[in-house]
């Protein structure tokens, strides 16, 4: 039974995937470039998600796809927090922002080869991207209530990409404890118990996906209507 | 000393774990948006006395700046064209008398006159149209319409519906004739449009106009916080006490609708 939620639930992530993709693709000329780098996300995890479903049903290791996964996620969400939390500003002589992330990239990459084996979880990597992702969501948040008490002129796209990170918190908060116990829940759990767990891990997904379909939508469709009476 | 957990417990460990880490993100999550929303809804309390107090503002400026106009319109026709008028017949008459003296002189002097006129009648025009204070609203469009047209530039679709019976109220019309106005300058300037489809209706009850083109269109919101023009058309909305409609989209041409009950 829980083999099948989960196969359920891969099908619809690979579904919301293409919801976001298509919706993108129709705004295409809309999108700012902050969200480029959520389009490619998607795209990203799009790839992933139909390797992995294709391996899984071929009873092929699939874990591998989370390393490479992993590394891409990372380096295309940083680069959209780059844009959104204007972290180009925080260089000096050197680009410190640019080259933690080199260096992050460089330890996952790392680690995945010597530290941690390819063909089991990569729970070093994925805990510190989570954590990384909570502190950039929570600056996020920040950044944007100082920008309603300084009267910045309201886009409301904003809230598309509000929503966006909103997704991002929950994601990374809910997968911290799995991925960290990731290799553990593999190898010395139960089966039907390490199912629940990533049943709960599917469904923390598709609530992301179900945010960001929302995010992106208001990302690519502007206000086209302005109506009032006086 | 050494913790150790069951394979049960380490479960509902891990569970209760990643159950606790959502938990807390949602509630982090929600409170900021009541907070965002507690502020927002402050920030636009304040906004809103301000926009009140400019708005006031915006119709003192409005009625002086339209009563100006009116006078200097009729200050142009009456003490500029007229003088002007008596001047060439003066002229012609001159011309008559000699025959013969200063031909060409006398001509070029008239021409000058003539254009003197036409120029004065223009601006005078421009300021008040005089079609809107004798013959309203519709056939003061139609004056602008009918030289738009003759352009080529612009091929301006103008129809409408007039069971007003003739009672006309100069301050509303004159105002939708400046929306109007507005919205040709900017369709013209900005829109690079070939075609417009432009609507009145008007009865004893109420006025309504739709306009539309089939220009390059524009961000509505980038629209209202640069200019475009589009502020100063709302500011007359306003101004009217109408209710509207603006819709447009890049490469999709613009649309507004306007409705007042008079």
């Amino acid at each position: 039974m829980t083999g099948i939620i989960l196969k359920f639930i891969a099908i619809l992530v690979i579904m919301q995937l293409l919801v976001i993709i298509a919706v993108c693709w129709k705004n295409f000329k809309q999108i700012k470039k902050e969200a480029l780098f959520i389009v490619l996300f998607s795209v990203l995890a799009l790839l992933a998600q139909v390797v992995s479903t294709t391996l899984s049903w071929l009873k092929i290791n699939n874990i591998w796809v989370l390393h490479v996964y992993t590394a891409g996620e990372f380096v295309l969400l940083y680069l959209f927090y780059y844009q959104v939390l204007h972290l180009g500003e925080l260089k000096t002589r050197l680009n410190w922002p640019l080259l933690f992330l080199v260096a992050v990239f460089g330890f996952m990459v790392y680690s995945s080869i010597y530290i941690e084996t390819i063909n089991g979880f990569n729970p070093m990597s994925r805990t510190l991207e989570c954590l990384i992702m909570i502190a950039f969501s929570v600056f996020f948040y920040i950044k944007e209530i100082r920008a309603i008490a300084y009267f910045e002129s309201y886009d409301h796209r904003r809230e598309g990409l509000l929503l966006i990170n909103t997704g991002i918190l929950l994601l990374s908060s809910g997968q911290f404890f799995i991925y960290l116990m990731s290799n553990y829940m593999f190898y010395e759990m139960h089966n039907s118990q390490s199912r629940i767990l990533w049943i709960f891990n599917g469904l923390l997904n598709l609530l992301f996906y179900s945010i960001l379909i929302v995010g992106i939508w208001k990302l690519a469709s502007p206000k086209k209507n302005f109506s009032g009476s006086y | 000393m050494e913790i150790s957990f069951t394979k049960e417990e380490l479960f509902w460990l891990i569970l209760a774990g990643s159950f606790f880490t959502l938990f807390v993100s949602t509630s982090f999550a929600l409170m900021y948006f009541f907070y965002r929303k507690r502020l927002t809804d402050q920030l636009l309390k304040t906004t809103e006395i301000e926009l009140q107090k400019k708005s006031e503002l915006l119709e003192s400026q409005i009625i002086g700046q339209d009563s100006e106009r009116e006078k200097i319109a009729r200050a142009i026709h009456d003490e500029i064209s007229s003088k002007l008028a008596i001047l060439q017949i003066s002229i012609e008459h001159l011309k008559r008398i000699n025959l013969e003296k200063n031909q060409e002189e006398t001509d070029l002097i008239v021409e000058i006159i003539e254009k003197l006129i036409a120029s004065t009648e223009s601006i005078s025009h421009g300021l008040l149209p005089p079609d809107l204070e004798h013959a309203g609203l519709i056939s003061a469009v139609n004056g602008v319409v009918e030289v738009l047209n003759k352009t080529g530039e612009l091929a301006i679709d103008y129809t409408w519906i007039d069971l007003s019976d003739g009672q006309h109220i100069k301050e509303t019309e004159l105002g939708v004739y400046r929306i109007i106005h507005e919205l040709m300058h900017n369709t013209i300037k900005y829109a690079n449009a070939k075609n417009v489809r432009l609507n009145i209706e008007l009865n004893r009850t109420s006025l309504a106009i739709s306009y539309s083109d089939d220009g390059a269109g524009f961000n509505m919101e980038e629209a209202m916080n640069k200019g475009l023009g589009i502020r100063s058309i709302l500011s007359r909305v306003q101004f009217l006490n109408a209710s509207y409609n603006f819709h447009s989209e890049l490469g999709q041409g613009m649309e507004f609708t306007l409705k007042k009950i008079r």
